[in-house]
């Protein structure tokens, strides 16, 4: 099944930072649907966001030092995400390897805190924003229809 | 009560190779009720040694090489050899890592006599303190750790921060627990003076992430939220400790390097001088730290 209309808009608003309206919508996806769907679009996202934000050449350290900028700007953030993990997860991405032995809660819960710093950085606008979300939403549904 | 000339002699007898003789002697002190002291010297004589082997080795070109520390194949503990060798007494580990480290410096009759002398009072300083239950860090702790620093820093050589973490471990594992009261105080000091006036957790994230970014090594073995725990805690900040012990014991002894990069002579002794007034103060607040070994 392809992504939702839904699904998108409730991953919009969280990085629109739109949060009570990402709250509602989020409480409000189909919880089932959401494990395929909403998990392969903020992937897709991420992979997006990532191979703009670190181009070829992107040292280890680059990735620290990213991660610690991004840690830094909130207490919750630093709390929330975990830098090794982090750091980790990028690094699998820009080496096209799938990182082993992270579970996918912990998996998908972090591309998440990613996704919202890396989009934080392109400060896009709105319809900046859309442009990308319609980008991430076609690679999406091209993993979704693969996978069957 | 001061270590006894039996004690001296009975290590003598060790380190010069003669087991038989040693061993006769040992039963004697442990009868007379002396293996508490026999260890605290053992242990001091760990300490004089280490400040040896690394003047020795820091003075002539490339420092140690890797296997440098390596335990010589009868050196292991579990092993029947190691047993005669050390009667299992309890400070046998230590009396292995004396031999070991001996074995590198290779010192002349009359380098161990002073190391003996020097073991000795500094054993009789430990002693009285114990007794008195006033505990105070002793000069060559202070040494052992300024040489710490200097090697840390040192250019050249054959990886002097290896050496050094090395050196770190052994003077830990000499039961002279003082030592890891001393490099905490030294590492509060230095966080607090990297940090002045005043700091922000963000700071403290974003620079522990460029140490991580630093190197490799530093990015595997520097837990970053350890590093950041112990960063905080040492700052002032009322956080839980991280739960990890050895993440927070390593984060402290990695941050060490960076946060004295720069530390030299009049800085350097400046330093060391809070650190000892500071360690000196936990120490008086827990004296047991002293005596307990690990």
């Amino acid at each position: 099944m392809p992504v939702t209309d839904e699904q998108e808009a409730t991953l919009r608003a969280q990085l629109a930072g739109r949060h009570e309206e990402h709250r509602r919508l989020l409480a409000a996806l189909d919880p089932v649907a959401a494990r395929t769907g909403y998990n392969a679009l903020v992937t897709a996202a991420f992979a997006l966001a990532a191979d703009s934000r670190f181009p070829d050449g992107t040292t280890p350290a680059d990735v620290i030092t990213w991660v610690g900028d991004i840690r830094s700007r909130a207490e919750s953030i630093a709390a929330r995400l975990d830098p090794h993990l982090a750091e980790r997860l990028i690094l699998a991405f820009l080496a096209s390897e799938e990182p082993a032995g992270i579970d996918p809660r912990t998996r998908f819960q972090t591309r998440l805190l990613l996704l919202a710093g890396l989009i934080a950085d392109q400060d896009p606008d709105p319809e900046g924003l859309g442009r990308f979300m319609a980008r991430a939403r076609k690679l999406a549904d091209e993993w979704l229809s693969r996978s069957g | 009560m001061p270590v006894s000339d039996d004690q001296v002699a009975a290590l003598r007898l060790l380190l010069a190779g003669d087991i038989d003789g040693h061993g006769r002697l040992y039963e004697q002190i442990s009868s007379a009720g002396g293996r508490e002291g026999y260890t605290v010297l053992v242990a001091a004589a760990l300490a004089e040694a280490i400040p040896l082997y690394i003047d020795q080795h820091s003075s002539t070109g490339p420092g140690p090489g890797p296997d440098a520390f390596r335990y010589r194949s009868h050196a292991d503990p579990a092993t029947d050899s190691a047993k005669d060798l050390t009667h299992g007494a309890p400070e046998g580990f230590q009396v292995l890592r004396l031999i070991e480290l001996l074995e590198g410096i290779q010192p002349c009759e009359e380098t161990l006599d002073r190391l003996l002398t020097d073991a000795r009072r500094l054993a009789d300083q430990i002693l009285a303190n114990q007794q008195r239950g006033v505990a105070a860090i002793p000069d060559v702790m202070v040494t052992a750790m300024r040489t710490y620093l200097s090697v840390l820093h040192a250019d050249g050589g054959a990886d002097p921060a290896e050496t050094a973490r090395r050196l770190v471990a052994q003077v830990k594992a000499s039961g002279v627990a003082g030592f890891e009261v001393l490099a905490l105080a030294v590492f509060t000091v230095a966080a607090r003076r990297r940090f002045a006036p005043a700091w922000t957790p963000a700071e403290v994230i974003r620079y522990v992430a460029r140490v991580r970014s630093g190197s490799p090594e530093m990015a595997a073995q520097l837990d970053a939220v350890a590093a950041e725990n112990q960063l905080r805690i040492a700052l002032g900040q009322d956080v839980p400790p991280h739960p990890d012990a050895a993440a927070r014991g390593k984060a402290q002894m990695f941050l060490l390097e960076p946060l004295t990069a720069g530390s030299a002579g009049g800085d350097l002794d400046s330093l060391l001088s809070d650190a000892r007034v500071m360690a000196d103060e936990m120490l008086a607040a827990s004296p047991a730290a002293l005596s307990r070994g690990r």
